[in-house]
């Protein structure tokens, strides 16, 4: 069987403006093609409607003018994020005379579901087999005429980061002819029969002449919302298709689109078979089994242990130690400061202004030495580790390994990609939500990286205060832990419906190189340092002119029976304030309490998990209010703050019961 | 991290990206666009853009 669209025989580049457009998943060197194909001109804009960035760039290819578009990555033509709501939308709206589905060739099977999507919708398929080198390098062959023939689409190798294969890429874009195209996968009895009652259903409608009816069918059997919206519009016979979508699903165990997407494998896989070729020489090399060691349960929690000891014994130890003790405590606390306070003390007679600078809440005293006595050292090591961590391609294993977590306390996976991006900063991991499907898995993450996920800077500090025991760090991990699981189970009983597959691409790993990690650092330290030193000082300030007025203490001594009740001497009302400013800010007031034997054993412990688990840092707060709205972004506020201090509580308590005394 | 002055590649899924297109997700960040961290446009993982002085360093040694 086959079917035939866009009947006339011209060569697509016989009319004026050709428009190519690239689809393919992420990390398949997509912009790589485009920037070879259009070289630098190139604009970016956002999708009208949306948050997405379209890049756009025009050209020629041998004197005939060409516009490319590359559209956002996209793991399957029924779209689910807004990213692939917005390449979809460019394939159906913009029309484009020839579409390029870029892949990585060395994963072909994966990625050719997609491409049978593409050629059962219809569009004008050129597929193009890109990072050929790496391919080729795996000692991988694929058989480019036998798959072109067994598609019935063009195919085309690239290594499109080295230049190669473009000119040949050009040539069959404007070669392109429109074909008969082959059915590329032939499904399950139940579905093919509901494909051909369904296709008189859409046949005629407009939202068809975009698409081919019988990928229409195919979505509405995926249950794509969008599509059937678009029918609903043209005013097609809804209650009919919605009769043959149920029985279909009554008559099945599984729901279609899980019945699709294996046919769709299962095909790839023979394709694969009959197309790629792999020299039989060598067994998995190390890193390949190391990288599966790290995404297993139990060897992966494993792993993610040792990094952790690792960390903490640089940047808690040796850095939070060793580098604050003699910063803060030498440096600052033995010439600096006392310099200062005795210079500036004299100079300025009246006290409350001298106080701006040298007194408890002083710009110096208080701000600069935070920041570069007890700041500076501990972020700066964590920054290596973590720039050590991130050059490895170790995060995205993690992700893998967390998301079977996930799966077991009923949470969607792609609550991932945010809740480990919040390990990094939590402002720019609660805009990422809004690529998950529902408002509701939305709010949840929300919650949960407002409420139990520490960004790098705090975790710097938190692991710098509790580096005086293991047993500490142990506890504070598990508490902190267990509060993650607890309330993201709670609040995921609250959502009913599926549960979506996630689904990442893995860079490979490969040996941190020493260059990179210090320029990293560097980079991050500076950024760190622009950001966090005017902010303390501006605390600072605020915090004096408090002082002066009397708010501060109000504001302490309301804040002091509540302390003292979790178990947390009343000294560390102070930090708690500031901690409203910046999270990492008030960790170091704690530190700071800890240096001076205020703070020691189970407040100490105490201390930190309240610190870690309430309120966000007021940048994310604001995020929260313009991405969920200032209802949802109090209701999370007014449930984080009572819950920490309420966890506090049971943990201070839990340990008297215990009689453990850290 | 960065391969040349205008590509790079993210740490967190290994997308590569133009520099320039790091910013997809400043629109709803109170810290706007001056905070100096460039976002893969693919999964949003922030990296701090290349300090000035490296860059500097950097073209002084390819230029001799
Ligand atoms: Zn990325």
């Amino acid at each position: 069987m086959s079917t035939c669209h866009n009947p006339s025989s011209e060569p697509a580049a016989a009319a004026g403006t050709l428009k190519v457009a690239l689809v393919g998943s992420p990390n398949v060197g997509k912009s790589s093609v485009f920037h070879s194909l259009t070289g630098r001109r190139v604009v970016i804009s956002n999708y009208p409607g949306t948050t997405v960035d379209v890049f756009r760039g025009r050209t020629s290819f041998n004197g005939h003018h060409v516009e490319v578009v590359d559209t956002p990555g996209m793991y399957s033509l029924h779209s689910i994020t807004e990213e692939e709501r917005v390449a979809r939308a460019i394939l159906l709206q913009e029309k484009p005379d020839v579409v390029l589905h870029v892949v990585d060739a060395k994963n072909l099977e994966r990625m050719l579901p997609i491409t049978y999507q593409l050629i059962e919708a219809g569009l004008p398929v050129i597929l193009v087999l890109n990072m050929m080198d790496e391919t080729q390098a795996l000692g991988i062959d694929i058989d480019t005429d036998l798959l072109s023939i067994e598609l019935g689409v063009p195919v085309q190798k690239t290594a499109a980061n080295l230049g190669r294969g473009i000119n040949e890429l050009k040539q069959a874009v404007l070669n392109y002819q429109p074909v008969c195209l082959n059915l590329p996968v032939f499904y399950d009895n139940t579905i093919e029969q509901a494909v051909a009652a369904l296709l008189p259903l859409v046949k005629n409608q407009p939202a068809v002449r975009k698409l081919s009816p019988r990928a229409i069918a195919l979505l509405l059997l995926r249950d794509d919302t969008q599509i059937l919206q678009l029918l609903t519009d043209d005013g097609a016979d809804i209650k009919a298709i919605e009769k043959i979508i149920s029985e279909v699903r009554a008559s099945i165990n599984q729901t279609p689109a899980y019945l699709l997407a294996v046919s769709q494998q299962r095909a790839a896989q023979q394709m694969v078979r009959k197309v790629m070729t792999q020299r039989a020489d060598d067994k998995p090399p190390f890193r390949e089994k190391l990288s599966r060691a790290m995404m297993h349960p139990l060897s992966g929690s494993l792993i993610l242990a040792a990094v952790l000891m690792v960390m903490y014994f640089f940047v808690g130890v040796f850095g939070a130690g060793t580098l604050v003790g003699w910063l803060e405590e030498v440096v600052f606390g033995q010439y600096i400061n006392p310099w200062l306070q005795d210079v500036l003390g004299n100079l300025i007679p009246v006290k409350i202004i001298a106080d701006l600078f040298i007194g408890d809440y002083g710009v110096i005293t208080l701000g600069l030495t935070y920041a570069i006595g007890i700041i500076l050292p501990i972020v700066s090591t964590f920054f290596i580790i973590f720039s050590i961590i991130e050059d490895s391609g170790y995060l995205p294993r993690l992700a893998m390994l967390v998301d079977r977590l996930f799966k077991f306390i009923g949470l969607n996976g792609r609550a991932v990609i945010p809740i480990v991006l919040g390990l990094g900063c939590d402002t720019m991991a609660t805009i990422v939500t809004r690529t998950q499907e529902t408002k509701r898995e939305r709010v949840i993450t929300t919650l949960l990286l407002a409420l139990a996920i520490p960004c790098s800077a705090q975790l710097g500090v938190i692991f710098g205060i509790l580096s005086v025991s293991t047993g500490m760090i142990l506890t504070w991990l598990g508490v902190v832990l267990l509060v993650f699981l607890l309330v993201g189970y709670l609040a995921s009983r609250l959502i009913s419906g599926e549960r979506a597959s996630f689904y990442m691409e893995i860079p490979p790993l490969r040996l941190p190189r020493l260059a990179n990690v210090l320029t990293k650092t560097y980079a991050r330290l500076e950024w760190y340092l622009m950001e966090v030193i005017p902010f303390f000082l501006l605390a600072s300030v605020v915090l004096w002119a408090g002082d002066a007025v009397g708010l501060l203490d109000i504001l302490i001594n309301a804040l002091k029976p509540v302390i003292e009740f979790v178990g947390i001497p009343a000294e560390a009302a102070v930090a708690f304030i500031i901690g409203f400013f910046r999270r990492d800010f008030g960790a170091a007031g704690l530190y700071d309490l800890a240096t001076e034997g205020i703070l020691f054993g189970n407040g100490l412990l105490v201390s930190a998990v309240v610190m870690t688990l309430f309120v966000p840092c007021i940048a994310q707060f604001m995020v929260m209010i313009k991405e969920r709205g200032w209802k949802t972004a109090l209701a999370i506020a007014g449930f984080i703050f009572p819950f920490a201090f309420l966890v506090g509580l049971v943990l201070d308590r839990t340990l008297k019961l215990l009689g453990v005394n850290l | 991290m960065t391969t040349n002055n205008e590509t790079m590649k993210c740490p967190y899924c290994g997308h590569e990206f133009d520099a320039a297109a790091g910013t997809a997700f400043c629109g709803s960040c109170p810290v706007g666009k001056n905070c100096r961290l460039v976002r893969c446009p693919n999964c949003a993982y922030e990296t701090p853009a290349e300090s000035r002085l490296i860059s500097t360093i950097r073209k002084l040694r390819r230029k001799p």
